[in-house]
């Protein structure tokens, strides 16, 4: 009992001091807390802020087989600068295609292309007729700016073929080009073969279209290319 | 003895110390999911070429005789292009939309009218009608894949920005064709799953449902119904 008695206070005193050891470890560990917040904060801040000023797309974090973006709802049904930069060829333009169907023998052909904006200022529809390899030659595209993907897309189809060539990608303002990649279904098995176009801006009135594509072999070898200027 | 503490300070000590970490590495793991994008756009692109790298691997190479014999094979319109044919012309749609799946229905009318282009090889399809109050424009492009032995289409309207591809086989016996494909939903700035059934009731009816996703649990649910008749 007695010695009970005189460990007690003893004891008392003790945790008394652990609470205040452990107050002044709390309220440090809290200090850190605080702190490694706030710096989370700020980076995420200024991380935000960075993507936005790059106006790189914040767009893409693919999870499987779902693409997660980040879109602005009213963004996304109006037309923006892409689409100004897309209804900025709206018109007639010649075109001087050199074809390397047969590598050996290069042809070169005189189309036209008319380009016109569709629905609203939307998209973009853009039609190239004429004559390839001695035989008549239509196609179609549809080329739109996707606001929520914050790519261009585009669809092609011709009379030479059945299927659909899609081609997705990006427009680089420092090098003029936009470089869209996509596949073009195997006419013998209807597999899906790799397509690549690259359209490199020379001034307001020309630019020049080339065509990449899987060979035999898987090589990638070019299918074409074109230099398009404005009719006046 | 030990039952007279006030508290135990080990232990409230090492819940502190655990929490703390907890906190931390939340906060760590926070600060990683800001940089994940990148990563997982890094690990996408290269996923992406390692996916296509097997496409090139097995080409067959073929004889340039046989090369031409399957694409003039391909470019030929065959008997499915003929059933897209055969729905040339105007037709008047009875529009019923579901947002919910137990929202009430809303309902508009609808023209749309189909014509042969790239000489008989694909059919554009304009909509005009009226949603939500709002003139609606939509344009659709369909083909029958000579190669894939699938329908596909495209899809713009001038409620977005994007292009909707969708694709899917003939049914004979329910005289339907089943396509699916991914869209952007404006609403969560995902990609997500949706199906059209088109059903070729006779020559003067059509019917065709959309299903999308419930905006609540993802779960699919018709979105849409048009009831389409010939118009004379």
């Amino acid at each position: 009992m007695h010695r009970n008695n005189t460990e007690i206070p003893g004891l008392m005193f003790r945790d008394f001091l652990f609470r205040i050891c452990i107050f002044f470890i709390q309220n440090y560990i809290m200090k850190i807390t605080a702190f490694v917040c706030a710096v989370a904060f700020f980076i995420s801040c200024t991380e935000n802020k960075d993507s936005e000023k790059d106006n790189k797309p914040v767009v893409t974090i693919t999870t499987g087989t779902e693409t997660e973006v980040k879109a602005d709802p009213t963004e996304y049904f109006f037309p923006g600068p892409m689409h100004q930069w897309l209804a900025s060829f709206t018109g007639e333009w010649e075109a001087d295609v050199i074809s390397y169907m047969d590598p050996t023998k290069p042809d070169t052909s005189k189309l036209t292309q008319t380009y016109s904006m569709i629905l609203n200022g939307l998209y973009q529809e853009a039609k190239l007729t004429g004559t390839m390899m001695g035989m008549p030659f239509e196609g179609r595209s549809i080329n739109a700016y996707d606001n929520a993907k914050k790519k261009f897309q585009t669809t092609w189809i011709d009379i030479y073929s059945s299927g659909f060539t899609y081609m997705t990608g990006n427009y680089d303002s420092s090098s003029k080009t936009l470089n869209l990649k996509g596949t073009q279904p195997n006419p013998s098995d209807g597999t899906d073969m790799n397509i690549r176009q690259v359209m490199k801006i020379i001034d307001n009135d020309s630019y020049t279209l080339t065509m990449y594509g899987d060979a035999p072999g898987g090589k990638e070898i070019k299918y074409m290319e074109g230099t398009f200027k404005r009719k006046k | 003895m030990k039952k007279l503490y006030l508290f135990r300070p080990k232990k409230f000590f090492m819940k502190r110390i655990t929490l703390t970490i907890c906190a931390a590495a939340f906060l760590l793991a926070s600060c990683k999911d800001e940089k994940k994008p990148d990563e997982i756009k890094a690990d996408a692109t290269v996923s992406s070429t390692t996916e296509s790298k097997p496409q090139e691997e097995p080409w067959v190479a073929v004889d340039s005789a046989t090369a031409m014999k399957n694409w003039m094979t391909y470019a030929t319109p065959g008997e499915p292009h003929k059933m897209l044919a055969k729905s040339n012309g105007t037709w008047n749609g009875e529009v019923t939309m579901w947002m919910a799946p137990d929202a009430p229905p809303s309902t508009s009318t609808a023209t749309m009218v189909n014509k042969m282009v790239m000489d008989g090889r694909y059919q554009v399809s304009e909509t005009k009608g009226n949603m939500m109050g709002m003139p609606f424009n939509g344009m659709s492009t369909t083909g029958f894949d000579n190669a894939k032995k699938v329908y596909v289409s495209t899809w713009i309207d001038n409620m977005g920005t994007g292009v909707m591809k969708m694709e899917g086989p003939w049914d004979e016996a329910t005289k339907s064709t089943t396509l699916t494909g991914k869209m952007i939903d404006p609403n969560t700035g995902k990609e997500c799953d949706f199906k059209e059934i088109y059903t070729i009731t006779d020559d003067n009816n059509q019917k065709m449902e959309m299903y999308g996703p419930d905006p609540k649990t993802g779960k699919q649910f018709k979105t849409m119904e048009i009831k389409l008749t010939r118009k004379k």
